[in-house]
């Protein structure tokens, strides 16, 4: 069974858009799926921006795992296989099969252990893919994820320039490739002229964390972490530690996406690799194809509510042009070309 | 002058919107507001509960440090 | 219990109250518990989590623009950490709830209620089970512990021998009213039979089609239409106004005239705390003989009633809604009460002294169908409360009370649960006596202390409450709702009817909004008060004696003049003097039973 992480930048990127075309994809090319959400999928309208969302609708014979509280709020008529261990605000999961067709109601795991659950649940049940849809811009728990679709658009900002520079830092960062660590351990280390030592923290948050942790060393060879690497320890990493002739290999990509500013971030991996340093993760990505939505929520301070509008589409797809990886419009160009994009052989 | 010009500061408009939750409620009281050209305005009150929203939408007409519109003198057009 | 480390986090840039009094219960329970300062970010939260291997963190953020990808980056950051697994996440704030925290990644969402106990229990892994009292909405009993015993015993014998001869000469008697209720009750209700002791009115619509001026049948398309608003509008969280446990059920009246617009403010008023609702219909209604059927919208004024107008009304209603239809003044008395029964109605609304000497209809009439209503009112189990409107005429209140009392024992001896309805008003007696120049307690109390005085039953004040004393300013009309709505709370009776803010606005229709500003009124008279009183003067319980004193004096002079019947059209129960005119509608209809 292959898992497929449907990841967003932000709300409204068209995440569940994305996973309705492969769904149906799947119903055409007669491929049993099972779908579950890491956040809260298929209600009418938004949780938060109280936006209509688009509806999820599942056909019979499918999985799904959702929430205890959820399997009763579609139009779908479910029943549930398996009771799993984990637990959401709405209830524990629940393996369930789609009965009579109709849309559904779907909160799932929302970390990574549980989705670890989630696909051993499915070990039997002929299966062939998951589909993983996302939530907001929550991606850590979609890390393990065989592959990965990453959906953006004007929802993350309306400012088109913007969004081009940020997506290139993404897709630099999904894209980087796999490397093997110098020492068989899951606790961050670095290995320098003295050895090899364990850092006092997994993961390196704050430019004052690096200059406690690195301060006077030298000679420093591999660093690798475990967590997260932010883009503000990043720059100051790059500041202490001499990038030549040192690797920094992280367990993940998307663990060096977490930190608040990604333009930061961008600098300092392109410091780091012009100096001559070298960086991998562990356990990469295939970062499949790049699906892109010409909405976005208009906040009015005035009236405090959420206006829905749209960017040009001609605008939107000129500036995704040239990323080395296949960027769809999906509501235009239909749930086949996003098949091929995702199923295909990089 | 417009008989607007006679509100001393703002014009409150006290309703119950049907509606399905309240950002709808925010919308749709936005919408009421610009259609009857108040354009200025703050939603002071909402609360949604079953079928709808309580409302109280403020259109300002006069802030303080404006040039007050009563101030101008003249009769109300009809 | 195994000892948590729990990190709180205001994510706002102010702290929160709500975050602070979780962490002074979970440090009570013995938890290790370390709140961090306002406006830290995501990172800093995550470095604190580590540092201190936090077991559970608690945020606390208002959601608002761009805050929902801000608290999703921060759930990301805890499991890039690779802390995730091991560190149980919770939010609270203004608009969070369940389904929101799902989305966000959370493991629990705490909406701006939650009671202190549920974030204790999240931390510590146990499941929370809300108290019974002050959670969901359940439907209020107005009877309660009620026990119908007599304190007065002189009172008592004398109510017992004008009840007894009332029923024997109802034993002998029929009206239209009655008949056609009963043949109501075999499925022939608009059929030959009962059109001939029908209105003319009626006998058009049913045999010709031809509907009274003002009404209009609703057609299935607007009939679709609301059913899907009130099917996605359900009141989820009907908010409670009682505080304390002898604070009254809450009762809004309705009858815009079109059962649409009923349900509409009906669903409204809901949500915003009503415990019941009271239906109105249009004052002709209770001036014709035999009732139209099907779905009608009326443009006055009263909202009629036919077996399809209250099954439609009764669906929207939410299961927690007391619901009554009032059957107690006009033609149709025994038939209106079949018909709410059979609909659903919990309560309803009997009273022929008013009925009779303030509300149009002949005394004998009224009486014999108001007695056949009350078996039916028996059958159903329906409580009827028995309003003293006839004061508002300006029958001084004892009289009032004790044509009242009279209903009262009839109602008991037929098996039936009456429920007094002392007016809690500024009425022509009181402007004119003076008891009300200092306050607006003391009379109203001594009421209530009268009535108490004589019988162990229960008391809805009304209708509604404060009549006479609004304005049409709405400031002013809520506020004297709200006050004396901690009055019928300080004198610890079952029930009240509210006014809306348009009570003394006669010009139009009542709005939604009106309704709503005297829910809050009240709810915020019950808040303010609690388990605290008002208190009365000692010039009520001296007018709570005057008063039963007078009630004696009435009910022996209606004894001596050996027929409750003629009592009314005598003045007993209220002259003409002072404002009772016995009613002419269905004069002479009453007949010998064959």
């Amino acid at each position: 069974m292959k898992v497929i992480g449907v990841a967003g930048t932000a709300k409204n990127t068209g995440k569940t858009t994305t996973t309705m075309a492969l769904i149906e994809t799947a119903g055409e090319k007669s491929i049993p799926l099972a779908v579950t959400s890491i956040g809260l999928d298929g209600e009418e309208f938004d949780q938060v921006t109280g936006l209509p969302k688009p509806r999820l609708k599942l056909p019979e014979g499918a999985y799904i795992i959702t929430a205890e509280r959820c399997i009763s709020g579609g139009t779908a008529r479910l029943e549930t296989v398996k009771e799993l261990k984990a637990q959401t605000p709405l209830g524990k999961l629940h393996l369930a099969r789609v009965k009579k067709e109709g849309r559904v109601l779907m909160a799932g795991p929302n970390n990574r252990r549980d989705l670890d659950e989630v696909t051993q649940s499915l070990e039997d049940s002929g299966a062939e893919i998951l589909i993983v849809d996302g939530a907001l811009n929550r991606m850590a728990p979609l890390a393990g994820t065989d592959l990965f679709i990453l959906a953006t658009g004007a929802a993350r900002t309306s400012n088109l320039a913007t969004l081009r520079r940020e997506t290139r830092t993404l897709v630099k960062v999904l894209n980087l490739p796999q490397m093997v660590p110098g020492e068989k351990t899951n606790r961050s280390y670095m290995i320098s002229e003295t050895g090899t030592v364990f850092l006092e923290t997994d993961s390196l948050l704050s430019g004052e964390k690096v200059k406690k942790v690195f301060n006077g060393k030298s000679g420093v060879k591999e660093i690798n972490i475990k967590g997260v690497l932010t883009g503000e320890a990043f720059a100051e990493l790059g500041k202490i530690v001499s990038p030549e002739g040192c690797r920094i290999v992280l367990s993940n990509p998307i663990n060096l996406l977490l930190g608040e500013n990604l333009q930061e971030l961008n600098k300092a991996v392109d410091n780091w690799l012009k100096s001559g340093g070298k960086l991998g993760v562990e356990f990469g990505l295939s970062l499949q194809a790049i699906t892109i939505n010409p909405f976005f929520p208009d906040w009015q301070e005035r009236g405090r509510f959420y206006q829905p509008r749209f960017v040009e589409e001609k605008d939107l797809k000129n500036s995704f042009r040239s990323l080395g990886v296949p960027v769809i419009n999906v509501v235009r160009e239909g749930g086949n070309r996003l098949w091929g994009a995702v199923f295909s052989e990089k | 002058m417009e008989a607007k010009a006679r509100v001393v500061d703002a014009l409150d408009i006290e309703t119950f919107l049907i509606c399905e939750n309240e950002e709808e409620g925010r919308r749709v009281s936005a919408g009421l507001m610009e259609s009857m050209g108040l354009s200025d305005f703050d939603l002071v009150y909402i609360h949604h509960e079953g079928i709808g929203a309580r409302v109280r939408i403020r259109a300002y007409i006069n802030r303080p440090g404006d040039r007050y519109t009563w101030l101008e003198g003249g009769e109300i057009n009809d | 219990m195994t000892k948590k480390r729990v990190l709180l986090s205001p994510l706002d840039p102010v702290h929160d109250i709500g975050l602070k009094m979780i962490k002074n219960a979970l440090d009570e329970a013995g938890h290790d518990t370390y709140l961090l300062p306002p406006d830290v970010t995501p990172g800093e939260i995550v470095e604190e989590a580590l540092e201190k291997e936090a077991e559970v963190i608690l945020l606390s953020r208002t959601l608002g623009y761009g805050v929902a990808e801000l608290l999703g980056r921060f759930v990301d950051l805890v499991e890039g950490a690779g802390i995730r697994h091991r560190v149980k996440i919770g939010i609270g704030g203004m608009a969070i709830k369940p389904a929101i925290a799902a989305e966000l990644g959370f493991d629990q969402g705490f909406g701006p209620k939650t009671p202190v106990e549920e974030a204790v229990a999240f931390v510590e892994g146990k499941t929370y089970t809300p108290p019974r009292e002050g959670s969901a909405k359940r439907k209020g009993d107005l009877v309660r512990e009620r026990t119908y015993e007599y304190h007065h015993q002189e009172i008592k014998s004398l109510l017992e021998e004008i009840s007894e001869k009332t029923l024997q000469w109802y034993e002998k008697i029929q009206s239209p009213g009655i008949k056609r209720a009963e043949l109501r009750e075999k499925g022939l209700a608009g059929e030959k039979e009962y059109l001939e002791i029908s209105d003319d009115s009626i006998k058009d619509f049913f045999s010709d089609g031809i509907l009274p001026s003002g009404l209009r049948l609703i057609d299935g398309e607007e009939q679709k239409a609301l059913e899907s608003i009130i099917s996605a509008g359900r009141v989820d969280n009907p908010r409670i106004l009682q505080r304390q446990p002898h604070q009254p059920l809450v009762f809004i009246q309705y009858g815009t005239g079109c059962p649409f617009m009923d349900i509409a403010h009906v669903k409204g008023t809901e949500g915003w705390g009503a415990d019941g609702v009271v239906h109105f219909d249009p004052s002709w209604g209770a001036k014709t003989e035999g009732l139209l059927s099907g779905l009608l919208s009326h443009e006055e004024n009263g909202s009629v009633i036919t077996d399809e107008n209250l099954k439609l009304i009764k669906k929207a209603l939410e299961s927690s809604t007391l619901w009554q239809v009032r059957a107690h003044r006009g033609l149709n008395t025994p038939e209106t009460v079949l018909l709410a029964g059979e609909a659903g109605a919990e309560l309803t609304k009997i009273n022929p002294v008013y009925g009779s000497l303030g509300g149009g209809t002949d005394p004998e009439r009224l009486l014999a169908d108001s007695i056949k209503a009350m078996e039916y009112a028996a059958r159903y189990k329906m409580p009827f409360d028995m309003p003293t409107n006839e004061e508002l005429c300006g029958v001084p209140a004892y009289k009032a009370f004790a044509g009242m009392l009279i209903v009262t024992q009839l109602g008991l001896a037929l098996g039936a649960q009456p429920v007094l309805q002392p007016l809690f008003c500024y009425s022509p007696e009181m402007m004119l006596g003076g008891q009300m120049e200092d306050n607006y307690i003391d009379y109203n109390a001594a009421k209530v202390m009268a009535l108490r005085g004589i019988i162990d039953a229960p008391i809805w004040a009304g209708a509604p409450i404060g009549f006479l004393t609004h304005t049409e300013e709405r400031v002013q009309s809520s506020v004297s709702t709200s006050f004396h709505a901690g009055m019928a709370a300080s004198l610890e009776i079952e029930g009240i009817s509210i006014a809306s803010a348009d009570e003394a606005y006669s010009g139009g229709p009542i709005t939604l909004p009106a309704r709503i500003d005297t829910l809050q009124g009240t709810g915020e008279a019950f808040r303010f008060l609690g388990s605290a009183r008002m208190q009365p003067t000692p010039k009520a319980e001296e007018w709570a004696e005057e008063l039963t004193e007078n009630i004696l004096k009435v009910l022996k002079e209606v004894v001596k003049n050996g027929s409750f019947l003629d009592s009314l059209y005598q003045g007993i129960l209220g002259s003409q003097k002072e404002g009772a005119y016995p009613g002419r509608n269905g004069r002479g209809t009453v007949l010998k039973r064959k």
